[in-house]
């Protein structure tokens, strides 16, 4: 079931990665670790905004990423597209529509095709405009993402990082998508490029209508762009909500953990301090956890191990549930449906 | 008045390229106070890593002290023959750095890592090395330190890792730690437990620290001095909480505003157009006027040098004089392009 308002929804999107089995494991009937890397994820983007996804390094941003747009195929779960469904195999224009910006735009950009060659085949390949305006088309592209007409006969080395992101993100928009995911886009530029870009990107989703997902673990960053952010934990999502509501009043405690680490200025509050590693008097709580889950056959709450606010009940994983206080949002942690009123241990 | 633990005069480190001369680090003075936590802060390419791996003699090939002097404890020891001058600064100073992995060694136990300074350096015998380490690596924050002895440096988590790194600066007491750009690879908590570290390692154990990040927020939860280089020079200088609060250099003035705030969203942040100079060629004026979004003809002509910009403050800005009235330019600026 898709909202009208929602271009995308996710349902239960897993997406693992098996190690490849050696025959001698195979012999010993040893199971090979699955990685499992996005482990059933819910979400969803609405049109027009641009929504966070941030969490530690590791916790499957990419991988979710990656999966959103069609380059890793979903071991369970769908992804609706305009309410519709997405097949294994994507249609060309399914293809277009939902287009990725990278980290790293000179690892996904050919060194020895200059910018004007690589965005002529990408129009001709999917025949977005008639022949003859290619390069009109072309001119385009670079007036929107900020870079002069020349550009088009320059190749990705002789480019600066800002100048490369913005011929990553040009290419990207050569394609007339609807939806961007940006997989920290500005995570490899010096600050003040950093902020060019963020501002390009603002300004692009606002002519163009685009609807945005954009990966980062820049907190700082997300605040100043994001309508809405996900926080994503181990393989899912345990927390979203309306930005200025997740960062001012978190409701998960990775999230608090994760806001309050922010490094601040001077003057600002400060870090939540080390709050992680003290198991200290945890300890008793953690182990009765493990034993109960271990007992039932339950798979505890993935931050059960680093939480301050564990419990006995967090052996059973909690649902992503919306918040009583707020529903519109949402967050994975027994605490929110065990004290509707708010205050969470 | 008692000297300094460590005072850098006028620090020049070149680059021999192919074709030319990088003028890497122009002229860089500065000074750290015994127990003191001082930044240095700057953009991607400004000299910060040099100026720092400098100090220590531990530059890269082909990069090459020009001139400049250390002084420690006042004294200069730029004149000491090569092996005394290397003890010296190595009994006074440790450095970590931004790859945890690439600086511990693989097939060695981190344990062994961070006695072996005590075993050779300090004579200790095996017994009281492994004992040195064990208190050192608790000291750290790492838990379980007697089975973490044993672990090879993959076992260990990106945090635990640079936490062995700071041990090892530790283990031959260092009077003062030079880090690199030491939380840039971890995660934010992770971070935040690092910095926590180096603050405690100042209060409690009385050792100095010079910072090098690119992010002013690490910088001012860690230090109270703060230095700013542009382009291989120090702009500004002085307190940080004064320098953060009321910048005396357009850079800094710059930098601080194109900064996100994780705490409140702005409309637009400000961006700094354009790029740093060539450092292979000669500059005319100002290294920053040409992004400087108050310079006026006078700026390009010749550099300008440091001066007095309130208490304790520098500042290589010809229009330093104007500082007060920036925001309001700037404003009126974004404003008329709006
Ligand atoms: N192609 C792959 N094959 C096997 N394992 C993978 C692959 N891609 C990712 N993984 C694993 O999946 C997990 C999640 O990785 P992912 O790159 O999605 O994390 P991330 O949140 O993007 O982290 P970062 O912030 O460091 O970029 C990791 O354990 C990673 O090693
Ligand atoms: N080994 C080297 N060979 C050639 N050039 C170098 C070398 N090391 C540094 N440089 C150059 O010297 C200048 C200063 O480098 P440095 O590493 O000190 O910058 P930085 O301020 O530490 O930057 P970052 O924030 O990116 O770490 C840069 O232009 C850099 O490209
Ligand atoms: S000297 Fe001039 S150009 Fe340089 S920073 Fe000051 S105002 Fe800007
Ligand atoms: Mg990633
Ligand atoms: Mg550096």
């Amino acid at each position: 079931m898709t909202a009208a308002d929602e271009i995308l929804s996710i349902e239960g999107l897993a997406r693992h990665f098996s190690p490849p089995v050696s025959v001698t494991d195979r012999l010993f009937g040893k199971k090979p670790v699955v990685n499992r890397a996005v482990d059933g994820v819910d979400l969803v983007l609405h049109k027009g905004e641009t929504l966070g996804l941030v969490g530690e390094s590791g916790c499957g941003k990419s991988t979710l990423a990656r999966t959103i747009v069609g380059l890793y195929r979903p071991t369970t779960g769908t992804i609706n597209y305009e309410g519709e469904v997405l097949p294994e195999k994507r249609t060309r224009a399914q293809q277009r529509a939902i287009q990725m910006v990278f980290q790293d735009p000179y690892s996904s950009l050919n060194p020895r095709m200059t910018v004007g060659q690589m965005l002529s085949e990408l129009l001709r390949f999917h025949k977005l405009v008639p022949r003859n305006r290619v390069d009109a088309r072309n001119r385009e592209l670079m007036h929107l993402v900020g870079l002069p007409e020349s550009a088009l006969g320059q190749r990705p080395r002789q480019f600066s990082g800002g100048q490369r992101q913005r011929v990553g993100i040009a290419r990207a928009l050569a394609l007339e998508p609807a939806v961007l995911v940006a997989d920290e886009p500005v995570s490899a530029l010096d600050v003040s490029v950093q902020a060019t870009i963020i501002n390009l990107l603002a300004d692009l989703k606002e002519t163009l209508h685009l609807s945005v997902i954009f990966v980062s673990h820049n907190m700082a960053v997300v605040r100043q762009i994001c309508e809405r952010t996900a926080v994503m934990y181990r393989g899912r999502i345990v927390e979203t909500g309306a930005t200025a509501t997740l960062f001012d009043d978190p409701a998960h405690p990775y999230t608090r953990l994760l806001i309050g680490s922010v490094p601040r200025l001077v003057g600002a509050r400060g870090p939540v301090e080390a709050e992680a590693e003290q198991t200290g008097d945890l300890g008793p709580v953690r182990e009765e956890v493990a034993r109960s889950a271990a007992r039932d056959g339950t798979q505890p709450c993935r931050f059960a191990d680093r939480c301050p606010s564990v419990v006995a009940a967090c052996a059973a994983e909690p649902p992503l549930l919306a918040d009583p206080r707020d529903a519109r949002r949402r967050a994975a942690c027994v605490h929110i449906s065990h004290h509707p009123e708010g205050v969470i241990a | 008045m008692t000297p300094p633990l460590l005072e850098v005069h006028d620090l020049h480190v070149d680059i021999p390229m192919p074709h030319a001369r990088l003028h890497a680090v122009r002229g860089v003075s500065l000074t750290v106070g015994a127990a003191e936590s001082v930044g240095l802060v700057g953009e991607s390419g400004s000299g910060k890593s040099l100026t720092l791996r400098a100090l220590l003699g531990l530059l890269p090939r082909p990069a090459r002290i020009v001139s400049g002097t250390i002084l420690i404890d006042g004294e200069d020891v730029t004149g000491l023959p090569a092996k005394r001058l290397r003890r010296r600064l190595a009994d006074t100073m440790s450095m970590i750095f931004q790859d945890s992995l690439t600086a511990l060694n693989p097939v060695m136990r981190v344990g062994d890592q961070i006695a072996e300074a005590p075993l050779r350096r300090l004579g200790k015998s095996r017994g009281e090395a492994r004992a040195i380490a064990v208190d050192l690596m608790r000291e750290v924050g790492i838990a379980d330190p007697e089975r973490r002895y044993e672990l090879y440096p993959h076992q260990l988590s990106g945090g635990m890792r640079q936490r062995v790194c700071i041990a090892i600066a530790l283990s031959t007491k260092p009077r003062l730690i030079l880090a690199d750009e030491p939380t840039t690879a971890l995660d934010v908590t992770i971070q935040a437990q690092v910095l926590g570290v180096l603050r405690q390692l100042k209060q409690e154990e009385h050792v100095g620290l010079l910072l090098v990040s690119h992010d002013l927020a690490v910088v001012s939860q860690t230090c109270s001095r703060l230095y700013v280089m542009y382009a291989g020079k120090v702009v500004e200088s002085g307190d940080l909480v004064d320098l953060v609060t009321e910048p005396r250099h357009p850079y800094t003035f710059s930098l601080l505003r194109s900064v996100p705030d994780p705490d409140r969203r702005v409309a637009r942040l400000l961006t700094i157009h354009g790029r740093p100079p060539d450092l292979t060629q000669p500059l005319t004026g100002c290294s920053f006027a040409p992004r400087c979004p108050f310079a006026e003809d006078a700026c390009r002509v010749g550099e300008p040098e440091p001066v007095p910009a309130g208490t304790g403050r520098l500042s290589a800005c010809r229009r330093v004089d104007t500082a007060e009235r920036w925001t309001a330019m700037a404003e009126e600026e974004a404003g008329s392009t709006r």
